[in-house]
């Protein structure tokens, strides 16, 4: 049988080289240039249903209208404006 | 179905499809390998001391190494390997031997396997009761296989000079505690 170190060496030695977390518990001193982990949770999200759903034809209509406002930089746009923007928008291509 | 060139395209894209290999590039390995690892460091741990041990002739020292080796194991453990618990001690000792090259050649026991994760491992100061157990290991016998025995006999049969071993200085991440100090502490209480 081989060897073995007292306990207190032994978890020594196992935290020193990573193999169990240290025994405290304590969030330690990121070592320099490493950030400390970020508790984010960053499960499954649904930001794109609107493209992919029903009425999606609709709904990428408006966020097409807001996307396109957001590169001119505006700022916000009532919901009458939004609505302004897309009989402009779109009522004009299908006359075309 | 797909065209040809739309598959290849998907197999090209860059999606996170192989978790485990991921989490091995950030240094972290999945549980199951993480519990396996775990288990393989408690119980090589003491032997791979008392095989560093015989070639350096110092307990802080052969502690700091082995500590540092496991850390190294750690970071190229492939838990898709099939079983080959026999030839892991060798390879261990092997990778034992690749830490006190650099040592030697750096004069100092390099700490970079065990600060290569996201937080500053705690340093331990080693007691003198603590480096009296440790340098029992080097009278203890070992249970090696056949190839772990060859990389032991290799290892001692290579290990640097002792003018060369009392130049490498410990890696700040383990400290042994001289006697003088054990001598003030017990006058100091």
């Amino acid at each position: 049988m081989n060897p073995e170190l007292s306990p207190t060496l032994l978890r020594a030695g196992l935290e020193l080289a990573g193999a169990v977390p240290p025994a405290d518990g304590e969030p330690g001193t990121a070592p320099a240039g490493i950030a400390q982990p970020t508790s984010e949770r960053l499960g499954a999200h649904h930001v794109l249903r609107y493209a992919t759903g029903e009425e999606a034809e609709s709904y990428r209509r408006i966020m097409r209208v807001l996307y396109i406002e957001h590169q001119a930089f505006g700022l916000r746009l009532r919901p009458a404006q939004v609505a302004d923007r897309l009989r402009e928008r779109y009522a004009r291509r299908q006359a075309d | 179905m797909q065209p040809e060139r739309f598959r290849k395209l998907r197999i090209q894209a860059p999606i996170p499809s192989d978790v485990p290999l991921i989490l091995i590039m950030m240094g972290e390995l999945p549980d199951h390998a993480q519990r396996e690892f775990e288990r393989f460091a408690a119980t090589w741990l003491a032997p791979l001391v008392a095989v560093l041990l015989r070639a350096v002739h110092e307990a802080a020292l052969a502690y700091d190494l082995a500590t540092e080796t496991l850390a190294a194991a750690r970071s190229r453990w492939d838990p898709a390997a099939p079983n080959q618990n026999d030839d892991r001690p060798a390879w261990l000792i092997e990778l034992g031997g690749s830490v006190l090259a650099a040592a030697a050649e750096r004069k100092r026991v390099p700490s970079v396997e065990r600060r290569r994760r996201d937080r500053e491992p705690e340093p331990r100061t080693l007691t003198i009761a603590d480096q009296q157990e440790l340098a029992k290991l080097a009278e203890a016998r070992l249970e090696l296989s056949p190839a772990a025995t060859e990389a032991a006999e290799a290892f001692a049969r290579t290990a640097p000079p002792h003018h060369v071993l009392g130049e490498i200085h410990l890696s700040g991440l383990v400290s042994a505690q001289a006697l003088h100090d054990q001598e003030r502490d017990r006058h100091e209480s």
